[in-house]
């Protein structure tokens, strides 16, 4: 195994509610903590932030820290950046901590790029010598070439962005890395210049990394521990099942745009040709077969509609179009009751999934109707892929393709 | 076949209690901030030494910034204690005061009120230590703020000097050869302001009051301090005078700059020995309310 670069120790951290008494109890705080005395029980108004969170991580290892807002991982990550103390519990930590937190800090608008460059990065506590050296190569991968001799506050702000990222991502070689949602600045192009100088910072540190995105997490993380009001619920090497953890506190939105001349009603899921008990939401594997019911409504007088069904991912991203195995069978000129599809076998990357219909009309393409976050469903399995879909291939011996 | 394998705490705990040994492990736990005070001062003053590129980047990039978006520039470091100068000399010269002074009255008044402005400097210098953004976001040395703060008082100090200096040439004083012990008068005084700064300093960062409170204060402090007149040998405020802590280094920093009298040297040096002493205590108290004050502050 390789080394132990940080431990925490039934971490706890207290907040209070009330602004005011807030800074009382920081005055108290500090004094008690001259006199050497140690933080005691909840105060009036107090909770834990972070209440007993044990980990720990090696080198080459990967923490996803994943939760509602709220749920105390930035206040973790600053308690591991040395910002704030614990008041429980304890963290170990060893080797440079580095972040890419705060990109861009102490940039002075009036400032030019190249001057800023070097404030930014003493900042990060390099030398100038350390940043002189590489510098052509922050400027060459912020893009910004031309511009490094103008003020900063003349630069749009994704320049200003990619600018801060290129010091920090660049420069730093901490050996425990703290990352808090600034994994991809900039446009699609520079985002994945960003990915893969993360990568690289990724490989020979032990990371903990704070993400709503599931393409990152399931991209870089090693591991998963999800936070629910402060506390681990799920500590797991296996990101299925933290996927699902984190899946499980969140409600999925139903959503209807549109006019109320074409409506979805009444839609249902069936799994092996029942429907889900208690309208709850169905939870589904690779072996379950899948159908959908609908009726749709339609008024009078409307020209052809054609439904459209999407099954897209619990951030709303499209993952499957669901297509008829010819066109006309899912256009209507009237309102159709019972209006089933069978989908068969679905294979998904575990995950939680919802169904968004729409009804546009076939000449114009014009939408009538969109219902999304409908019909709310878990996919279970084994693995975690990085892509959505899963698709088997037969894998033929070598005597056999010879043959 | 799941792989799961669900990460217990107390299995871990279990598996190695021990610290594990090899290496230099950094350790936070609510423990104890104030428990080991000399080890804490030994690493704010190291922390000095091991920022001072980045002070004077953030020195110089303020400064920078400053110059850029004004056309006075410089001239507004200075500009303050020359009005409030000047309004006094205006006003004495109306006799809505009597002031007498051994030295021309406008060389008194000046020099006070720069050397007042140098030592609020100091106050503010430590007192906005966790002003900035930076700290509550980064985890770089608060040193190199206190450090930045401070260049700029000498830098105020520096410019002053023009105006003194046109001055002295007006009324063809020339300062005695202990004018090189300033420098040293003057870092004293500004030693005191940065001490009480240093101490209020967490205080301020959670309420407001206290900056405000400050301002009134030293307002007050000012009149009670020979800035404007010299210190009287009568009365109530004589006597309040004397206990100042402020006056003999005033006294002191007068002296050395236009000769006269042989200053006392000996109250000016205890001053300063003791904020000397509560500067580096207020350093520790710095570090230990750090964090502190960046949970209760937040963002």
């Amino acid at each position: 195994m390789s080394e132990l670069l940080v431990r925490c120790e039934h971490v706890g951290k207290k907040f209070c509610r009330d602004l005011k008494r807030s800074l009382w109890y920081g005055l108290k705080d500090i004094t008690a903590d001259i006199v050497g005395s140690p933080p005691g029980e909840l105060r009036r108004d107090e909770f834990w932030a972070v209440d007993d969170v044990c980990f720990d991580l090696r080198r080459g290892e990967c923490l996803a820290l994943l939760g509602r807002n709220g749920a105390g991982k930035t206040t973790l990550l600053k308690m591991l950046n040395g910002l704030i103390k614990p008041d429980a519990g304890r963290i170990m930590l060893r080797g440079r901590v580095g972040g890419l937190i705060a990109l861009g800090a102490g940039f002075d608008p009036i400032l030019t790029g190249r001057e800023n460059v070097f404030v930014n990065g003493s900042i990060l506590g390099l030398s100038k010598k350390q940043i002189q050296a590489r510098f052509d190569e922050i400027v060459a991968f912020a893009e910004i070439d031309e511009f490094i001799d103008s003020p900063v506050a003349n630069y749009s702000s994704g320049m200003q962005v990619r600018l801060g990222f290129a010091v920090a991502a660049i420069m730093i070689r901490p050996d425990i890395l703290l990352l808090d949602e600034v994994l991809a600045v900039g446009d699609l192009g520079f985002r994945l210049k960003c990915l893969n100088l993360v990568q690289e910072l990724l490989e020979d540190a032990a990371v903990v990394f704070v993400s709503h995105s599931m393409q990152f997490v399931s991209r870089f993380c090693t591991r998963v521990a999800v936070f629910s009001d402060g506390r681990v619920i799920c500590n797991t090497h296996d990101l299925s099942q933290g996927l699902e953890a984190y899946y499980s506190q969140c409600d999925a939105q139903l959503t209807v745009f549109g006019n109320t001349d074409a409506k979805i009603e009444n839609e249902r899921l069936l799994v092996n040709g029942r429907a889900v008990a208690g309208g709850g939401e169905a939870v589904i594997g690779g072996q379950d077969e899948l159908s959908i019911e609908l009726d749709l409504d339609l008024a009078h007088g409307l020209p052809e509609v054609e439904l459209r069904v999407t099954i897209e991912d619990f951030s709303g991203h499209p993952i499957l179009a669901i297509k008829p195995e010819q066109r006309e069978q899912l256009r209507f000129s009237n309102s159709q009751r019972g209006v089933r599809l069978d989908l068969g076998r679905l294979n998904l990357t575990p995950g939680k999934y919802s169904v968004m219909f729409a009804v546009v009309t076939v000449e114009r393409m014009q939408r009538l109707t969109r219902k999304a976050g409908s019909l709310v469903f878990q996919y279970g399995g084994d693995y975690v892929e990085w892509a959505s879909v899963i698709h088997k291939a037969r894998v033929p011996s070598a005597e056999s393709i010879a043959a | 076949m799941s792989s799961a394998r669900v990460i217990d705490c107390r299995e871990i705990a279990a598996a190695d209690r021990a610290v594990p040994a090899s290496g230099k492990w950094v350790v936070y736990s609510p423990a104890g901030g104030g428990h080991n005070p000399f080890a804490l001062l030994g690493e704010s003053l190291a922390s000095f030494w091991a920022t001072r590129e980045l002070s004077w980047i953030l020195f110089t990039r303020d400064l920078k910034s400053q110059v850029r978006r004004s056309f006075l520039g410089y001239a507004w470091l200075f500009s303050g204690p020359l009005m409030t100068a000047a309004m006094w000399v205006f006003l004495r010269s109306q006799r809505v005061v009597a002031i007498e002074t051994e030295i021309p009255y406008p060389l008194f008044v000046l020099s006070g009120t720069i050397l007042w402005s140098l030592f609020r400097a100091g106050f503010d210098a430590a007192l906005d230590a966790y002003s900035s953004d930076i700290l509550k976001k980064l985890n770089v040395p608060i040193e190199a703020f206190i450090a930045r703060n401070l260049a700029n008082v000498a830098f105020q100090f520096l410019l002053s000097g023009i105006p003194l200096a046109c001055l002295l040439l007006l009324y063809g004083v020339l300062p005695p050869a202990t004018i090189f012990a300033l420098p040293i008068a003057v870092a004293g005084l500004v030693l005191m302001g940065a001490a009480a700064g240093c101490l209020l300093a967490p205080a301020a960062a959670l309420y407001g009051d206290i900056g405000r409170m400050a301002h009134i204060v030293f307002t007050g402090l000012m009149y009670l301090s020979p800035v404007v007149y010299p210190a009287s040998q009568t009365g109530w405020l004589a006597m309040l005078m004397r206990w100042n802590p402020l006056t003999p280094v005033l006294n002191l920093c007068r002296s050395v700059l236009f000769g006269g009298d042989a200053p006392h040297i000996l109250p000016a040096a205890v001053s300063m020995f003791l904020a000397c002493g509560l500067f580096l205590a207020g350093l520790i108290f710095l570090h230990v309310a750090r964090p502190h004050v960046i949970a209760r502050k937040g963002m």
